[in-house]
Formats: structure tokens, sequence, C-alpha cells
């Protein structure tokens, strides 16, 4: 009976960096929702908000090289986590009842699909602006005002930032128990609280954009 | 044969100090040319199996369980007596030793008791370097709590699961052995016999529970450490496995048995509530250190227990042992709820209980207080029985718990088959008639940690037993009696289960030879016996067969050996016509109820030597008190 | 008390199981669940049929041994009971109740409801102890342990393998199992010298068996009829990173090859 212990990757260093390349990633959301919300100062604001980011292009595809680097260290460990989760429980129940987990730990994997849909969507559209119908470079204002006065990006878009609410609300809470740091059990019900509003100040904040885009388009329409 | 308990010469506290050093050595490079077969898992013999492979033996562990950490020491609740003297109260070995011996109504080996007092000591030491989770005083330092039967508190503890962490700490030693490759565990197989081979013991036959394979395991030694017999009475707080099995073949192949009436029966238990019931719960003695036990004063009272009013209680203990009172030996508790739910003053549905009252306490130290100190026993008295024990008093019955008695082994643990070594609650060696709380722990870490290993060791040296292999006829034999005694139960095929046997063997046992015994009870007993058995035998249905896992089959081998064994135990009630500890006969009591010794004629230890077809054959080995010179046991 | 029951049977592992019902008028409330099961069994045998295998021994929900889900939950729907805890007082008159053992790689089924968990046996042998050999120990009161700590070690100790938690888990993680041990040994001062290593040796050998990974649902914190806290988990991920982070158990004794020539600036 005797074990032998090998070497390797274990699912608790896979999971710590998926928590680092979270960290990255949700500091990134948080940093674009900030920016984002310049929509709502107006066309100059916002344009030049975009000027400044590719003033320094070093910078900027840096923090894009750090920032694709997180996004596909994350999903690849998701994927290959959750590939495990079918090898560690080859046979599923009959019956099986969820007691304790929240809807955010519960859709962790489809929420993350759902957003790695999305992101593609995303840069296709409004940084690429392939998918857009008359993109042009640097005039951010009008390219969001376009993008959103149809119906389904807007949708797309709404769904998507329900996804990453749900996302980012067990996602915060799972980071800092990957990487060991709540060990106390008052600070993890304070955690638990912190998670849920950051993850709907995000959600709100990022799909205020595209609504308040729809209304503005419908309302010039009428 | 006369009986040796090879007790060392020299005053009391150097006794095992000689003993060490009469010892013989093995080297350690030869220690590994050793093998060493220890059967089962608990504090006695995990700590054995680990302590033997520290030494550097090739152990070789054979379990029943699916894991060595489910021994029912694990059940253990209130804690681990030792002589440490921490809370300055006046406590040394010497007076742990007295305590033993008098709570054990001067019916244990001075020299063995003293030992066990002295290593007390260590032990603690031992487990708290495995970091077993003891309760700690705010200044970091050991906490202890008082347990029945002393009049100082040295009783360590780990919450209401003391025997849990000790048997982590026991079972987490075992297999950094295992790790480190000294020992092998075969789990989910059973002893079924043991071997004898040249008139030493040499290995076991035991059933693989799960594939049925008969496997032998060949040694240079075995060492028994399967428990107690106490499920015999089917209703106890044993775990639903224990069983006899082990011991009772051992006995078979030549060990004695000695002193098998000493039954224990503890006076908190959970009283009996349905015909279904699997087994008993036992609420740890250490509530007695807070809970005080009353009945109604008027017998057939049916108020609830709010409403009678303080004059209308009787607390019993308090007012026949006042020094004691509720911290009365378990014994004399258990007897003394006897008596008062046959004056009909029980409690009850079933009328068989007494009250176990807080309030007092609550009112004293607080809820939260209370809460802490026995939170888990007052959840599991509420899960099991509905009520709420902080609001209403709890209820409680005496019930089968331990056993004194066991394989007859000498100062160095060995039994009277040579190179068969019996410790912890298998042998009978340290508790006398009557086992004091928190004694079982202690008793079973000493052996496993401290004696054993050594004794074992010495044997080696001193034997050097020739090498055998599975072929020995002996092992052809036993493997061949093995399989017929299989086969005579699967091809019964009557029409009764196992369980409604054992149920109805235990119902006459507890009638008969439970807290109170009488000849003619006995004799009926006896009678009855045999008679069961044959029935058994001949009505026993097994369904599916032995060549996979079958509980059924394992349950019927285990009552067929309880049928002999409950025999027994009722031959050497009937034969000891007096009454001490745990072993009451109503022939031979005070005036005032109490128990009454006759030590001109009984201070010996009775040992049953089994013969085939014949009623067993008696040896007394005398007990000698110099230390401790035998008085009338008194708690008042 | 009436209560049907539909219970995982099957014969060894290489037979398929499946779900059988069974009806009984014989339940009263003051009964446990697995002392019904004893009253079908002991009816099942009766009629020469094989009993329902399933473990349980010490029947007081300390030993361990018992375990299967109850409704699709681990030790069925009480918190901090194990299966033989569970009385039918908690179920209605009439309910069916869903037997099925626990199910992951790393517990092979026996026979019906029993399986085998000896992985958690190895996980504990990888590293789950302190290494003192008897009689190495020192006087016991020389350690201080704070009171606080003390309780915090025991929360974790009080894990009885049962097995829930890598039941419960959507992922068959035995990161509580693991976690409880860890953390027991890792707040005593006893259990520091080895700390990172045992750390690092128990969570390979939880990967090594099979089990999955956590992801921090929390369903075995429910399921423990301990209830251990979360925050097991959290101390062993931190205790394995940290000994990660440190290159912990790479330290050897310096050889220098004899004949190898003094190094001159």
């Amino acid at each position: 009976m005797a074990t032998r212990v090998e070497l390797g990757m274990t699912g608790v260093a896979k999971k710590a960096l998926m928590a680092v390349s979270g960290i990255v990633l949700t500091v990134y959301v948080v940093l674009h929702l900030a920016g984002n919300l310049l929509y709502f100062a107006g066309p100059a604001a916002l344009d030049a908000y975009g000027a400044l980011l590719h003033k320094n292009p070093a910078l900027l595809w840096s923090a894009r090289a750090v920032l694709f680097a997180s996004f596909c260290i994350h999903v690849a460990a998701a994927l290959d986590l959750y590939m495990r989760k079918q090898v560690a429980r080859p046979i599923s129940y009959g019956r099986y009842e969820r007691a304790a987990s929240s809807l955010g730990a519960r859709t962790m994997i489809w929420t993350g699909l759902i957003l790695l849909g999305f992101v593609v969507y995303h840069v296709l559209h409004l940084t690429l602006g392939i998918t857009h119908p008359a993109y042009v470079p640097g005039r951010v204002y009008s390219n969001v005002s376009v993008a959103f006065a149809s119906v389904v990006p807007t949708v797309i878009y709404v769904v998507s930032m329900i996804a990453l609410g749900l996302h980012v609300s067990h996602g915060v809470l799972a980071m800092t128990q990957s990487l060991g740091l709540t060990l106390r059990r008052d600070r993890l019900r304070g955690l638990r609280r912190f998670s849920v509003v950051l993850a709907l100040i995000v959600a709100l904040g990022l799909a205020a954009i595209p609504i308040t885009a729809l209304a503005l388009s419908f309302a010039r329409g009428r | 044969m006369h009986l040796d308990g090879k007790i060392p010469g020299g005053p009391l506290p150097q006794k095992w100090e000689r003993r060490k050093f009469e010892y013989a050595l093995v080297s350690p490079a030869n220690r590994r040319k050793y093998r060493v077969l220890v059967v089962g898992t608990g504090l006695a013999g995990a700590s054995c199996a680990a302590t033997l492979g520290e030494l550097g033996y090739r152990v070789e562990c054979v379990i029943f369980h699916d894991s060595p950490r489910r021994a029912h020491s694990i059940a253990a609740q209130g804690g681990i007596n030792a002589a440490k003297n921490y809370q300055n109260d006046g406590d040394s070995v010497q007076r742990l030793f007295q305590d033993t011996i008098k709570g054990g109504d001067y019916r244990a080996r001075e020299g063995n008791v003293y030992r066990l007092a002295e290593v007390s000591l260590r032990i603690i030491d031992q487990c708290v370097a495995q970091g077993v989770p003891f309760a700690r005083e705010y200044g970091g330092k050991l906490a202890n709590r008082s347990f029945g039967g002393a009049q100082v508190s040295r009783t360590f503890y780990a919450r209401g699961q003391t025997g849990q962490q000790l048997l982590l700490g026991a079972y987490q030693a075992l297999l950094r052995q295992v790790q480190a490759g000294t020992v092998r565990i075969s789990p989910r197989t059973e002893m079924l016999d043991l071997v004898v081979a040249n008139g030493k013991a040499r290995g076991i036959v035991a059933r693989d529970l799960v594939t049925g394979e008969l496997r032998t395991f060949v040694a240079d030694a075995v060492v028994l450490a399967t428990g107690g017999y106490g499920n015999a009475y089917f209703l106890s707080t044993y775990a639903r496995n224990s069983n006899a099995t082990a011991i009772w073949r051992a006995h078979r192949r030549g060990a004695y048995f000695a002193n098998p009436c000493f039954t224990q029966i503890h006076p908190t238990c959970i009283p009996v509530s349905g015909e279904h019931q699997s087994k008993l719960t036992l609420m740890s003695e250490s509530l007695r250190n807070d809970g005080r036990i009353w009945v109604p004063l008027r017998a057939g009272d049916e108020r609830s227990p709010e409403q009678i009013p303080e004059a209308e209680r009787d607390y019993y203990l308090e007012r026949r042992y006042p020094s004691y009172g509720n911290l009365s030996p378990r014994d004399v508790a258990s007897r003394a709820a006897k008596a008062v739910c046959d004056e009909g003053r029980g409690v009850g549905p079933s009328g068989l209980g007494v009250y176990l009252d807080f309030s007092d306490a609550i009112r004293r130290l607080g809820a939260n207080v209370i809460a802490e100190r026995y939170g888990n026993l007052f959840d599991m008295y509420a899960e099991i029985t509905g009520e709420d024990p902080y609001r209403t008093p709890m209820r409680i019955y005496p019930a089968i718990h331990y056993t004194m008695g066991g394989l007859w082994v000498d100062y160095d643990l060995m039994s009277t088959i040579d190179g068969l070594f019996v410790t912890g609650e298998a042998n009978f060696s340290d508790h006398g008639a009557n086992r004091l709380g928190a004694s079982a722990l202690m008793q079973g870490l000493a052996d496993g940690y401290f004696i054993a290993p050594l004794a074992v060791g010495s044997y080696l040296a001193r034997a050097k037993p020739p090498a055998v292999d599975a072929t020995h006829p002996a092992f052809e034999a036993a493997r061949k009696d093995t399989a017929a005694r299989i086969e005579r139960l699967l091809s019964a095929r009557g029409k009764r289960t196992a369980a409604s046997f054992h149920r109805e063997l235990g119902k006459l046992l507890w009638d008969e030879c439970g807290m109170s015994r009488n000849r003619e009870g006995l004799e009926r007993a006896l009678a009855r016996i045999p008679e069961m058995r044959e029935r058994f035998y001949r009505e026993i249905l097994i369904p599916g067969h032995g060549e996979s896992l079958n509980r059924e089959l394992e349950t019927a081998g285990r009552v067929a050996d309880y049928f002999e064994l409950a025999e027994l135990i009722c031959r050497d009630a009937l034969h000891r016509e007096e009454s001490c500890g745990g072993h009451f006969r109503e022939e031979h009591q005070t005036p005032d109820g109490e128990a009454l010794r006759d030590d001109e004629h009984f201070a010996y230890v009775a040992a049953w030597e089994w013969r085939e077809g014949e009623p067993p054959a008696l040896h007394k080995e005398p007990l000698v008190f110099e230390a401790a010179p035998p008085m009338q046991r008194s708690y008042k | 008390m009436r209560i049907a029951l539909e219970v995982w049977r099957q014969r060894s592992p290489e037979e398929p199981g499946r779900f059988v019902r069974y009806e009984t008028t014989e339940a009263s409330p003051d009964m446990s669940l697995l002392e019904l099961l004893d009253v079908i069994n002991e009816g099942l045998v009766s009629e020469g049929e094989e009993p329902i295998a399933f473990d349980s021994d010490c029947r007081e929900g300390i030993c361990g041994t018992c375990g299967f889900m109850v409704n699709g939950l681990a030790h069925g729907p009480l918190q901090g009971a194990a299966t033989c805890q569970v009385y039918l007082r908690s179920f209605r008159d009439g309910e069916t109740l869903f037997l099925e053992p626990f199910r992951a790689h790393a517990f092979p089924l026996i026979k019906d409801l029993v399986i085998n968990r000896s992985a958690l046996d190895r996980i504990i042998t990888a590293g789950g102890y302190v290494s003192v050999n008897t009689g190495n120990a020192p006087e016991a009161n020389t350690s201080t342990i704070p009171k606080d700590l003390a309780e915090q070690a025991m929360d974790a100790a009080a894990c009885i393998a049962c097995g829930a938690c890598i039941a419960a888990c959507p992922n068959a993680s035995a990161a509580l199992f693991t976690g409880a041990k860890i953390t027991h040994l890792g707040k005593l001062p006893e259990g520091q010298p080895e700390r990172g290593r045992r750390a690092l040796r128990m969570v390979r050998a939880a990967a090594a068996e099979g089990f999955g990974h956590c992801t921090f649902a929390g369903e075995c914190e429910t399921a423990c009829p301990k209830s251990i806290p979360l925050q097991v988990i959290t101390q062993m991920n931190h205790d394995y990173l940290a000994a990660r982070l440190r290159g912990e158990g790479r330290a050897t004794a310096r050889h220098i090859e004899p004949g190898t020539p003094k190094k001159r600036r």
C-alpha cells in the first residue's frame, strides 16, 4: 500500500494558475469598465480615452500580450480540469442534489464558454471592426452608438454580461482560496459578499452601455 | 498446568525496570528477519504494529474493517487517564495504581497495574508529540477533567472524541510504517483460526471478506488485539462488527480464557427504544461531572420531570454514596440504577431509565459552558431520541460496554500458547473485576506502544522460531477446519437469520448473566444455551455463497462462537460464589445491597482451558496483594 | 409509517447494477435508516434472497464506515450527521428514498452500497502524520499550544474519512479530506517540521488516486458529517503553494566529487 508520489502538475497547481490568470482578467475587466463608463461622459471624453490608450503602442501591446496569455492559460486550464472531472467520476449519480453551491459555482463552465465566444465576437466587433457595419478606427463613441443601434448585438452583449456577472461572482471567491489567501472564516464571509457586489457592478456597468446606446437610437429614430 | 504470571521480583516500582533489563534483544539488523502478525488495529493493535515496525520487524496487519482507522476504539468519548498530576491535586503513579486496584475490586495483578500507572505518563507525551489535539487551557497547557472512581482530575481529553484522536495518532504512526515498508496491511480480512505449529503460535487462517478466499498468514509471533466480547449480549455499546471470533478461536487452540464473567455495564447509555434497535449508544461518563442522576421518590410517578418538585426527587447516588456521588464507579452506579428501576421508580416509556439532569449545572455555569463541554454529546442524544437535553433531563440506562475478562496473559502479555500475545481489551490483565472510566484507552496504548513490542522482541530473541511455511500440516489442518465450519453454516439452509439467533442469545445472557446474577438463572442459561446452539446449526439460513461478500455468513460465524463463549461466561459466573466489580451475585451482598467479596476463597484469576467434548477445566492463578491490601470497597 | 426504498443493487463490479424498489410498513419514526435496512434485509434473508450489502459499524457517527447517498445527498438530509445517525423521523410518511453508493473513480464499487475507500488511507500514508517514533517524545507540557489553535486543529482532526465530501463534490475532489489532515497537523507545533513536505506529498497522492480538483462549490462542507470547514482547503492550497514556491523537498546533502580541484578566483 506504500504510496509513490509522482511529480507533475496537480489540480492545486492548475487551480493556482487559473486563479492568477483570473486575477489578471478581473483587474482588466474592472479597468475596462472604468474606461468604458466614459461613454456616459459623451463622445469627446470617450474618444480621448481611446486615443490615450493608443498613444504608447509598446505599452498597449504588452498589456494585450499579458491579457491574451492569461486568457489562454485560463481557458486551457479550465478545459483540462473539466475533462478531469469526468475522469474522477466516470459513473454519474442516478439522483444527485447540489445543496450548497451558488448559481455562479454551478454554471462556471457554461458562463465561461459563453464568455469565450463573447470575447472572440467582441474583438471582431469593436476592436477590429470586422463584424461591425460601419467601423471607423478612433471614433469610439460613434462606433459604439452604431453597433448597438440594432437589437441582436445588444442582446448578445447583455446576455454575455449576465454570464460575466455570474462568472465573477464565484470566480473572485474561488481564486482567493485557490491561492490559499482566505484562511479565516469571518474573512471568507466578507469575501463572499464582496464578490457578489463586484459581480453586480461589473455586469450592470458593462451592460448599461449597449442598453443605453440602443435606447438612444430608438429615441432618435422615433 | 501451573499458571505462572511471571511477575518480576523486587519492590513494585522497580518491577518493570527490572523486566525491561531482563528482556533479550534482537539486534537492529536482525529484526527484519522476523515477521510479526498483528490482528486488529484499534489502539492496542495499531500502536503495537507501528512500534514493531519502527523497531524494524516485518509486520503484517490483518483487519476485518475496510481501513485501520475504523476500529471501535474510535468511539471512546471521555478521555484517557495519566498520573501526570498537572492539577497539583495529589495525584501520583502510586495513587493511580491504588485507584485502579480498588476500582477493579482487588481482582487484578498488582505488578501489571503498577506498570500501567507508570507507563501512563509516557503515553500522553507520545500522543502529544504525534499531534493529538488534546484540550488545552488558555495558557496553552493540557487540560484535565474528572472521571468516575477517582478523587483527582487526571483525565486528558479531546472534546468528546478522545478515542478517535488517539486512534488516529496510532493509525497515522501505523501508516507511516506502511510508507516506510515495514508494515503491510490486509483490510477486509477476518481471522477465523489460529495456527499452532510445534506448540507455538505461527499464524492464522483468515477469510478475505470480498472474495471469500481463505488465506493463511505465517509469522514468527502473533499479536491479538481484537477487542472485547461484549457483543455476545447483542445489544451493547460495541460496534456492530466487534466480535469474539479471534480470541475464541485462539482459546480453542489452547489459550486460556480468564475471568469471562467480568463484564462491564456502563451506567450512562441511551435506553432501548424499540425491538428493531441494533445497538445502544453510550453517553460519556464525563457527563456525570456536571449532570445529576435522579428518579422520582415515589414509584409509578407519571409526571414529566419538570413537574416533579425538588423534594420529591431521589438523587440516589448522592444519597447512597455521598463522597463520590454522581461519580461513583461504573459497576456501583449501574447496579444502583437497576435497583431503583426494580423498585418501579424507573422513568421513560419502558420504565427502564433514570434521569441525568443538567439543569443545576446550566443554572450555575450557563448553557454556553455546558455546550462547550458536552455539546457533541448533547447533539448526539437529541439526534437519537428527538429530545433536547438542554431543556429536559436525559434518560439513561446501563448497557454492556466493556469486558474486563479476556485471554489469560502473563506479565509479558503472552498467553498460554507460546508466541501468542494478547493486548488491549482482548486480554484480561489490568482491570480486575471492574474498569475505571478512561482506563481502557490507557491500557490499550500502554500494551501497544510500550509493553508488547519489547516482550515480543524478547520472545523472538529467546525462542528463535524455526522457519515454517503455509505447507506445514498445522496450516493445512486449520485451513480445512475453517472451510468445514463455513460449509456447515452455508449448507444448513434453514429458515432463520443469524441476527435473530443473536438477539435471542443476547436477551438470555442479559437476563440471566447481566447486571446481577444468581445460581438459578445461571443454571437455566447453561441448560438453554446448548439447546439454542443446536437449533442454530439446524435452522440457520444464509443466502448466496461463500465466494463473495456475504454479510450473513460473517454474522453467522460470529454468532456460532458466541454460543460457546456465552456458555463459558455463565459457567464462570456460576463458579464465582462472590460479588465483585461487574460480577454481582445476588446471593452475596451486604444487608444494604453492596457487593460482598470473598477474598479468602476467590482472590484468584479464573483461567479456563478449552477441552473438546467435555466441560472446560478451571485453572487458578492466585492473586497476592502486598502494596494494596484488600479492603471493603466503599465509595460512601 | 410507510417508507419505500429505491436501492442500488449490483452484485459485483463486473455486472450491471440497477435500482430495486422495496416497500415496508414496519418503519417507525424512532428507527434509524440503517435499522430499517436491517429489517428489510432480515425479510429478504428469510425468503432466501441476498440481503442489501451496506457498510456500517459503530452506528454512532464516529467510525466513518457507513455512508451512501440518500435522495441525492451524501449521508442524507441532516447537517452534521452520518448515515447511521439519520432517523426515519426526518422523512415523511409514504416517502420514497433513493439509496445509491458514493460514486468516484477512486472509490470502486464492491457490492450494492459497499465501496472501496482505501484510496483515503493511501493519501494519509503519503504524509498524514508526524514522524515521531515511540519513545521519542518530550514531556507533554513542554509544548504550549494556544487554546484557539488547539480548537482549530481539533475541528479539522474530527474527520472520520467516510468519503462524503468526495461523494458530494461535483468534481469528486478529496480536497476537504486532504485539507483536514494538513490543517490538523499544520496548526500544531509538532507538525511544523514536515508541514510543507506533508502538503506536497498528500496533494500529489490525492491526484495520483484519481480524485478531481476543487472548484470551491462548497458541497463538501455541507455533506461532511463533522462539518469540517472549507478553510481547510484554503489552508491546504496555501501550504502546498508555499512549499512549491520555497522549492521544498529539494535540499540534499552537498556532495563534492573526490578529486575535484579547488575553485580559484
